[in-house]
């Protein structure tokens, strides 16, 4: 019974309104403009493309789904024509359908030397209709024209359709033989690459946009658990020494297991702080970028890169890194557990908390960067036992303070 | 029966208790001495919070420390700083405290309510305490000394910081409550124990100096103690005990082991006599 109530001296309310507050603004502040980016934000235009392969032909795309896939050229085509017939900037320079587009962009870059001004101009006015950015050399200087117009659905259908097609055909072999090549890649690593590239797994379905910007935010929902994790469990003891109501718990018939119960309430509050945080922020990812799609995608896709160490499916890559921060928070409400015993008052702790928060943000933005990814310097096994070294020293010293406290003098 | 034999307490080389002998039966036990004598070091060592560095404190003749969690289950402890929740309610942390103590839910429920009852507590049991008053304070640290019905109730300096009413009231309540159970009351003052205490023990330079009534205490300085309105008049030495004003005099009153009795009225001891005369070395 005592542990329920140093649960309830945990989630008091004035904490709990100060941590979902903090948190309100960390996600306008710092975890919003990942979901924004995505996919709106990658330039492949490869996302939308991604959850109609995923739609069709599920977690991998093999040679004969290709061939069907590449069917969709006409779709995109035909809406690409209809866009082009209805546009007054296409219609006045004569190109009624995507075809005379081709042909008018083709004899653009074929005149090189000889373009008109009229030329130049009408080139740069379609261009503003894809919603591109321009870069022309005009007298000999580089000038950017920006559009001012988002880009037409059908355009970056067209772009994401070819590059995807592109990368299925030829690019992701030429990358991965390109990696092997120029990467100063280990033994390991290099064996590693060459295994992913000849297993097949590389058929998998899974935008590298949607890899990069899941890691990128659970770096900083990482942050936001840890942080919270202090806020929410370090003062206990500390409160407890200051206002001296450790007397009256070391002096009655739980004693000095109080602070073993403590342990327990601050272990179970950073499991549930962070079961709470990811719920709710990853489930906010996992709505607005259409991550549910790919959950059985392999996260060695010819759509992504950096390659991986683990032959994982996408929802067992997100499940690794929930793993990953749950350690991470309870390694933290070890440490602000020991921190909050040897501090005599909220000042001193926060002192000393400060530090400790700064360490966890840095190992936590290590452990997660490009997670899991083969990489110069990104030694997967290293991070691994650094984490678990980490991990048990944390709860060791933790269990190390909670029995030193039996024959210690509380003076 | 609570037994100390030769206990002692050291940190490092300082010692703050050495080689003291008591036993505790029934009633109340007041340790009388001023500040830093040693009181608050011998409480935290009866309520296991401090360890002797040598010696053994017994309980019905087994070690309190071996016993552990069965002697902390009959002892009662106030201390000297009452630590408390100020955004609890005494009711809340009355419930919390019975959790630490290991009361089940529906006595801890009962004691409470009885024990708030008790000490005047029930109409303001739902409210925050960081607005009561530090009588208001000690009584909800008296009520959660007594949650688990100790039959060792230790009070370290229960009326510090309280006003002349609330003093009469706290030692009222203690001596209500001694009945059936050892009471063991730390204080320097004189007034608090003069008429609930069964016994005296006092300290000295770090040891036991005195354990007796307080009658036989008082008794140790019969004939020595005398009241004059012309203290110049008084051949030295004599050690001044206190003042006070009557019909417009200042009228002394002092100890001497010279007989005074032509010079100056002879008149009974009382246990602040006693103190003035036992801590003579340590006043100013």
């Amino acid at each position: 019974m005592a542990l329920i109530h140093e649960l309830k001296k945990i989630w008091n309310v004035k904490t709990l309104i100060i941590i979902f507050v903090l948190s309100g603004l960390y996600f306008i502040i710092a975890l919003n403009s990942s979901i924004q980016s995505y996919p709106s934000g990658t330039w492949l235009f490869d996302a939308d493309i991604a959850v109609y392969l995923t739609e069709n032909y599920g977690a991998t795309l093999e040679q004969d789904e290709f061939e069907d896939f590449l069917k969709l050229k006409e779709v995109i085509i035909f809406e690409l024509d209809s866009f082009i017939s209805s546009n007054a900037v296409f219609t006045g320079a004569g190109i009624y359908d995507f075809q005379d587009y081709e042909n008018f962009r083709d004899d653009f870059h074929s005149r090189y030397d000889t373009r008109s001004e009229a030329s130049m101009n009408l080139w740069i006015a379609i261009s503003n209709e894809w919603g591109e950015i321009l870069r022309i050399q005009i007298d000999g200087e580089w000038v950017d024209f920006v559009s001012d117009k988002e880009a037409p659905a059908a355009y970056t259908r067209y772009i994401g359709f070819n590059n995807v097609t592109a990368m299925y055909e030829y690019q992701w072999e030429e990358n991965i033989n390109s990696f092997i090549l120029h990467t100063p890649l280990g033994k390991t690593e290099t064996k590693r690459v060459l295994e992913i590239r000849d297993s097949g797994e590389m058929s998998a379905i899974l935008s590298g946009h949607l890899v990069l910007h899941t890691w990128q935010y659970a770096q900083n929902l990482a942050l936001l658990v840890v942080l919270a994790v202090f806020i929410l469990v370090s003062p206990l003891v500390t409160i407890d020494k200051a206002v001296k109501v450790n007397l009256l718990q070391y002096s009655s018939m739980t004693g000095r297991k109080i602070l073993k119960k403590q342990f327990a309430a601050v272990i179970i509050s950073a499991i549930g702080i962070t079961t709470l945080l990811l719920l709710c922020f990853a489930g906010i990812f996992y709505m607005a970028t259409g991550a549910r799609d790919f959950l059985m995608s392999g996260i060695n896709s010819f759509m992504s890169f950096p390659y991986h160490w683990l032959s994982v499916t996408y929802g067992q890559y997100c499940l690794l890194i929930a793993g990953v921060i749950y350690l991470l928070s309870v390694a933290s409400a070890a440490i602000a557990f020991v921190l909050s015993r040897f501090s005599q008052n909220l000042i001193t702790l926060i002192f000393k908390v400060i530090p400790s928060f700064a360490a966890a943000v840095l190992l936590s933005l290590w452990l997660l960067d490009e997670f899991l990814g083969i990489y110069v310097g990104g030694d997967v096994f290293f991070k691994a036992f650094s984490l678990s070294i980490i991990f048990a020293a944390a709860i060791g010293i933790a269990i190390f303070a909670v029995k030193r406290e039996k024959k210690t003098d509380l003076i | 029966m609570l037994m100390l034999n030769n206990v002692t307490k050291k940190y490092g080389s300082f010692t703050a208790l050495e080689d003291i002998n008591l036993e505790f039966k029934g009633g109340v036990y007041a340790l009388l001495a001023p500040n830093g004598a040693g009181k608050t070091t011998l409480i935290k060592m009866l309520t296991t919070l401090i360890f002797p560095t040598g010696g053994e404190i017994l309980w019905n003749g087994d070690e309190i420390v071996r016993l552990d969690a069965a002697y902390r289950g009959i002892i009662g402890y106030l201390p000297q700083d009452f630590g408390y929740y100020k955004n609890h309610s005494p009711r809340d942390f009355l419930l919390y405290l019975s959790a630490v103590k290991c009361i089940d839910r529906n006595t801890a429920k009962r004691k409470t309510e009885q024990l708030l009852e008790l000490v005047g507590l029930s109409d303001v049991q739902g409210k925050k305490m960081k607005k009561f008053s530090g009588g208001m304070i000690q009584r909800v640290g008296i009520a959660q000394a007594m949650l688990n019905d100790p039959k060792i109730l230790i009070l370290d300096e229960p009326t510090a910081g309280l006003d002349p009413k609330e003093r009469v009231r706290f030692r009222n309540l203690i001596s209500s409550l001694s009945k059936d159970r050892i009471v063991i009351l730390s204080t320097h003052i004189v007034s608090d124990i003069e008429t609930i205490a069964s016994r005296v023990i006092m300290f000295k330079d770090h040891k036991l100096f005195a354990n007796d009534e307080p009658a036989a205490l008082c008794a140790s300085l019969a004939g020595k103690v005398y009241e004059t309105d012309d203290i110049t008049a008084i051949p030295a030495p004599y050690l001044a005990l206190t003042e006070r004003q009557d019909g417009g005099k200042t009228i002394m009153r002092f100890a001497s082991e010279q007989d005074c009795g032509s010079i100056a009225q002879s008149v009974s001891p009382n246990l602040e006599d006693v103190f003035l005369y036992v801590y003579r070395d340590e006043r100013e």
